[in-house]
């Protein structure tokens, strides 16, 4: 059973390829999320409510995007530093 | 009121604590105390050379004018540092490999080290950047009026006069103290650091007094929000998409933060860092940018300019402190982007205009003086008071009218034509120096008819009757409605048709033209700046080590010269390494398309060395070699098929014949033992026979079971030959006493048969070893089948024995029906030659066994063509 279950070094190398790959798609997908939340019509989603949009709404969108993407970059920027000093 | 003169004092302090700030760290730096002076959090700071007056006075302006449209200025920036792993990384990268000074730079090494394209770069950067720093030089202005009682004690031009003038002493001081890029300017980066803090507290400082001082709190300031900024319909729409756009290249693009970004970078580590930290930055300069503009509407007159709220609200409740800080933090944000900026553009122009201009006119080859390197620091010198100079003019000549905001557009559409170039350096391999060249052309021309020249209103090269009706009265040539296309908004017009242009002649005029060996190099060495360079052979060059010596000397300096001359063992051969080390040095100091001048003058003229070209075909020839390979192994694949369905084909017969065989043993065995048995059974229950029968019935049994026993004997003889395990008995022997042998035995069927046997030749009294029962056995069968398959009344055979080359050849020729060509091959075959004996009376082994017996004697048994009846020969070894 032990003998099944056993990871052989190269798949090991290859697990680790795969998650460095992975934690560098997260950093373009950090791009891509914030052009779909500010360059998309989802920004309208604020800023069309009737005769008289709230900017209150658009402020807590904008800036909450903002934080949750520096965030996210905070984060992301820990697992990559890591990685680099792997390289 | 805060006075003027308190003012001017309160800068001049200012600029005094940059001195020493920039003093102090170039001393720390050069007894290599870096510490504090390599974190990223100066790195960080330094990119907010970003955030400029534009930024400071004019996002609330812009604010102030058109709603959230300013917050699409810092959310450009950001998408891009987010994402810095796959974009940015890459370019730092290239940056430090390729010891890149510049973007100028950057773009010309990537395409050939071309001196073409780094001058068109360099006039672009600096005319994008003119109005830029004109705008600096005007939000001060701006700034210091706004303390002047009454009529101004000194005009805006003269203001800005001393600004230039301050500006410039403190960037020659501090940004030409050294040449190599790679020392970097820790001086002004450190400086440049301490004026980011200074801004970003001022703003917040401005900020927090607005809400909790004039306001009353964020809900108060919400709602004066709500009634005073101006609210759009739907906030997603072409001028915030291209806003967005315009600002995430002009991060990548701007001279000064390639400067900051690149140049001075000094650890890759450093941008993870700033990937978050820089848009908090950002972050925390907007925070407040909309309740300053609200509050500034609301409680300052009509009229009053909405960019300098941020000046003038405290000034308004009596807060000088605070405006003096407010003051401090534009202060800072002008003067950072101008010294940054020019440091950039004197580092373009003195490297990629004035050198190879000074270098074609003084056609003289190494003097023994730092004569390059006075003229480098000279020609920075120069190029900084030019490049003030000429913001300074612009300022004058626009009068500083024109809102904050739209001067910084300008300028970042300017700079935004190096992109495709760029991009597509860092990413296409078929990207071309004719390409780059062309787009950045084409859309260089389509910015200044359709956005540049037109900001002058008419003024200047296009007048207004060319702005309304277009040139010559061509409606269809309009710079703002070019092709009759109905853009209202022009920074959209313009954006769209220069950057579509240039994309589109970018990348058609790559795909028509062929790139140049040093091109191509150049394009496999940003394309994977992140593989291994490859080790390189040594190369006789033209230049000796002197020649080199006093050529680093003269760029580099004497210390710097030396230091990198005694890595190297005097007595070894320079070689192409050193040479590619020596030319990045060099790139350091002049630029990428300089240094290889310098260095293929050097080297005797050499445009590029034996191992470039080598690298570039290398990859030509893994193309064809791995062509070819495939074209062989299809080959091959081929011929192993072709053996493989001849193997099966064979394989197929041998199971048919193996099956034939089996059933023919079957048969063969059956046929007797049948006999046997029903003889047996009748002599065992017969009552009534008499002695005769009795006796024909055993004799019936005894000739089966001999039969039998001959064939099973044959089977076995065969399969004991066959795997190589029969001992033979091998004496001295002659020709002629074998075939008696074989002729006695055969002498009954003969006689049968009335067939005539001839035995004739030269050979046959040869003595030879053998086993002479083995060998009689071959003849017999040979003989016995000459009769036995003979159509002839009277079969006739002739035997002939010669010598032939050291071996004995017995021919048995006769005159029967003969054996057919295609047959040839198989007779020999134990399971054919059972097939083909079907009809026959024998088992019909005896020719594979008869073979099998010559080749254990060392001889060969084969069927010879012949005109007449089967013809076989046996040739057996002499000795």
């Amino acid at each position: 059973m032990s003998a099944k279950n056993a990871i052989t070094p190269s798949q090991k190398r290859d697990e680790n390829r795969r998650n460095a790959r992975k934690k560098s798609e997260i950093s373009i997908g950090m791009t891509i999320a914030g052009v779909i939340l500010w360059v998309t019509p989802m920004v309208n989603i604020f800023t069309t409510e009737g005769a008289n949009p709230s900017i209150f709404a658009l402020l807590v969108y904008v800036f909450g995007a903002w934080a949750a993407l520096i965030l996210g970059a905070f984060f992301v920027s820990r697992m990559l530093i890591s990685q680099m000093a792997d390289d | 009121m805060l006075s003027f003169n308190l003012i001017a004092t309160i800068c001049l302090v200012y600029v005094i604590l940059l001195f020493i700030v920039a003093a102090v760290a170039e001393r720390r730096a050069k007894q290599g105390r870096l510490g504090i002076l390599k974190s990223p959090i100066i790195y960080t700071l330094s990119l907010s050379v970003y955030c400029t007056a534009w930024t400071y006075y004019g996002s609330v302006g812009s604010a102030a004018r058109n709603g959230f449209e300013f917050l699409s200025i810092y959310l450009g920036p950001t998408l891009v540092f987010v994402g810095w792993w796959w974009f940015l990384r890459k370019l730092v990268r290239i940056g430090r490999t390729q010891r890149i000074t510049s973007i100028a730079d950057l773009i010309s090494s990537r395409y050939g080290k071309s001196n073409v394209l780094a001058v068109i770069v360099t006039l672009l950067a600096v005319l994008g950047s003119t109005p830029y720093i004109a705008l600096q030089l005007q939000s001060l202005t701006l700034s210091f009026a706004v303390f002047t009682e009454g009529p101004t004690e000194a005009g805006p031009a003269i203001t800005a006069l001393f600004i230039a003038l301050g500006l410039a002493a403190f960037i020659i001081v501090f940004g030409t103290r050294n040449l190599d890029a790679n020392e970097r300017h820790h001086g002004v980066v450190t400086a440049i650091a301490m004026e980011a803090i200074v801004k970003l507290v001022a703003l917040v400082a401005v900020g927090i007094f607005v809400v909790w001082g004039v306001s009353d709190g964020p809900a108060n300031t919400l709602t004066l929000m709500e009634q005073r900024i101006p609210q759009q319909q739907g906030l997603f729409a072409p001028r915030w998409v291209t806003l967005t756009f315009l600002s995430a290249t002009a991060i990548i693009c701007l001279p000064r933060m390639f400067q900051v970004m690149v140049v001075e970078n000094t650890a890759e580590r450093h941008l993870a860092t700033a990937s978050w930290a820089f848009p908090l930055y950002l972050f925390l300069m907007c925070v407040f940018v909309l309740p300053i503009a609200a509050t500034g509407l609301h409680i300052l007159p009509e009229g009053s300019n909405p960019d300098l709220f941020v000046l003038t609200i405290p000034l308004a409740e009596n807060r000088e402190s605070l405006a003096a800080l407010a003051f401090l933090g534009g202060f800072s944000a002008s003067t950072s982007m101008v010294i940054v900026a020019a440091i950039a553009l004197s580092t373009m122009v003195s490297n990629h205009i004035v050198l190879p201009l000074w270098l074609y006119r003084s056609q003289r080859k190494n003097p023994q003086s730092d004569d390059i390197r006075t003229v480098l620091l000279r020609s920075r010198r120069i190029s900084i008071a030019g490049i003030l100079a000429l913001g300074y003019f612009y300022f004058i000549l626009t009068g500083g009218t024109s809102a904050l905001a739209s001067i910084g557009l300008i300028a970042f559409l300017g700079v935004a034509q190096v992109l495709p170039s760029l991009v597509g350096g860092m990413f296409w391999q078929n990207a071309t120096r004719i390409g780059a060249i062309s787009g950045i052309t084409v859309g260089f021309f389509l910015w200044a008819y359709t956005l540049f020249l037109p900001s002058f209103g008419g003024d200047f090269i296009l007048s207004q009757a060319v702005l309304d009706n277009g040139p010559l009265g061509i409606e269809f040539l309009r710079p703002q409605a070019l092709f009759g296309t109905d853009i209202s908004d022009p920074l959209i017009h313009a954006v769209f048709w220069s950057m579509s242009a240039n994309t589109v002649v970018f990348v058609l005029c790559s795909l028509l033209s062929t790139p140049r060996p040093l091109e191509q190099l150049q394009a496999l060495q940003f394309i994977n700046v992140y593989g291994q360079q490859s080790g390189r052979r040594t190369l006789n060059q033209a230049a000796t080590r002197d020649d080199l010596f006093i050529l680093a000397q003269r760029i580099l300096g004497r210390n710097h010269a030396a230091r990198l001359f005694d890595q190297l063992d005097h007595d070894v051969e320079i070689d192409t390494e050193f040479m590619e080390l020596l030319e990045k040095e060099f790139s350091g100091s002049v630029g990428a398309a300089t240094a290889h001048t310098m260095i293929s003058q050097a080297v005797g003229g050499k445009d590029i060395s034996v191992e470039d070209l080598i690298a570039v075909a290398d990859e030509t020839v893994q193309v064809i070699e791995y062509s070819t390979q495939l074209e062989e192994q299809s080959k091959q694949l081929t011929k192993t098929a072709e053996e493989l369905r001849a193997v099966n084909t064979r394989l197929t017969e041998l199971s048919a014949q193996k099956d034939d065989f089996l059933s023919q043993v079957s048969h063969e065995l059956r046929t007797p033992m049948t006999s046997i048995r029903s003889f047996s059974e009748i002599l065992r229950t017969g009552q009534n026979l008499d002695q005769a029968q009795r006796e024909h019935f055993s004799n019936v049994i005894n000739e089966e079971s001999q039969r039998l026993t001959r064939l099973l004997d044959e089977i076995l003889d065969l399969s004991f030959l066959e795997s190589g395990k029969v001992q033979l008995n091998m004496r001295r022997h002659s020709v002629t006493g074998v075939m008696d042998r074989a002729l006695q035995a055969t002498q009954q069927i003969s006689q049968a048969a009335n067939a005539e046997i001839h035995v004739a030749g030269p050979a046959l009294g040869a003595r030879f070893d053998t086993d002479s029962d083995r060998l009689a056995q071959v003849f017999i069968n040979l003989i016995t089948n000459a009769i036995k398959y003979s159509d002839k009344d009277v079969p006739v055979l002739n035997i002939d024995c010669r010598r032939a080359k050291g071996d004995i050849r017995i021919t048995f020729h006769d005159n029967g029906p003969g054996i057919p060509r295609a047959d040839r091959e198989r007779i020999f075959d134990k399971f054919a030659q059972l097939q083909r004996n079907k009809a026959g009376s024998g088992v019909g082994l005896g020719l594979a066994i008869s073979k099998e017996i010559v080749k254990n004697l060392g001889g060969t048994l084969e069927v010879v063509g012949s005109k007449t009846g089967a013809k076989f020969s046996v040739r057996l070894p002499l000795g």
